[in-house]
């Protein structure tokens, strides 16, 4: 039997008739039609799906859509604001926190949490803080890095919104 | 920019604006409608001639093994 399930995601209404069983993940990517947030192991494990809902991070192959139904959500596409890129969004593009970009939505999206919880993490608990995001290409070192280099940037008093390097 | 220069330069990637905004195209994401689909079949035999014909079970000449 089908639920009728809304919700808002980056600022838009949504609202569609779904199976119970339909994960959240597969509402945002194809009825939603946003596929900046990724799909890559199905089981939990790897956190290219997370987004943020009602200010969690949450791993959406983990939630099924009709557990949001009223919630607020937001996906990677939701970060930048027009053409300016979300200060974490900015570090990963100058600190080389990405090769094929395929986890990156779910890093960013991650590290948006962590920072938002703890605005000035040390390397280990950036480390910490992601071990349930998976990255196959980077060895995390860079991606460390950039959430470093952000975690300056959005610190209060850091210069407003400033990108660290624009080529 | 002097090729001294360039050797051990970091160059910026053009390609992550998209890959950072959730706008980058993946296999995953192309839409299911209107594409070809395609099955491939592979042979349990490493070196066989395929006989028969399509749609029925495959008799290969040195593996009996395998369906088209």
């Amino acid at each position: 039997m089908r639920r009728r399930v809304a919700v808002t995601i980056n600022g838009a209404k949504y609202e569609h008739e779904v199976e119970p069983r339909l994960l959240l993940v597969h509402y945002i990517r194809e009825l939603a039609g946003l596929t900046g947030t990724h799909v890559g192991c199905d089981t939990s494990n790897c956190g290219a799906c997370t987004v943020d809902v009602n200010g969690h991070s949450v791993k959406s192959c983990t939630m099924f859509a009709v557990q949001a139904d009223g919630a607020e959500i937001m996906t990677i596409e939701g970060l930048a604001k027009g053409t300016t890129l979300h200060p974490i969004q900015q570090a990963f593009w100058d600190e080389h926190g990405l090769q094929c970009g395929f986890c990156t939505p779910g890093m960013i999206m991650a590290a948006k949490q962590l920072l938002e919880r703890n605005p000035n993490p040390t390397e280990r608990e950036i480390r910490l803080g992601l071990e349930g995001n998976l990255c196959r290409c980077t060895g995390y070192h860079n991606i460390v890095k950039a959430i470093q280099a952000a975690a300056k940037v959005m610190a209060p008093g850091a210069e407003a919104k400033t990108p660290a390097s624009v080529s | 920019m002097a090729v001294s220069q360039m050797i051990g330069a970091s160059i910026k990637r053009r390609e992550d604006p998209r890959l950072v905004t959730g706008t980058g195209s993946y296999v995953d994401d192309i839409p299911q409608t209107a594409v070809v689909h395609m099955h491939v079949v592979r042979t349990p035999g490493s070196s066989v001639s395929r006989l028969g014909e399509p749609g029925k079970p495959m008799v290969c000449s040195r593996s009996s093994r395998g369906r088209t």
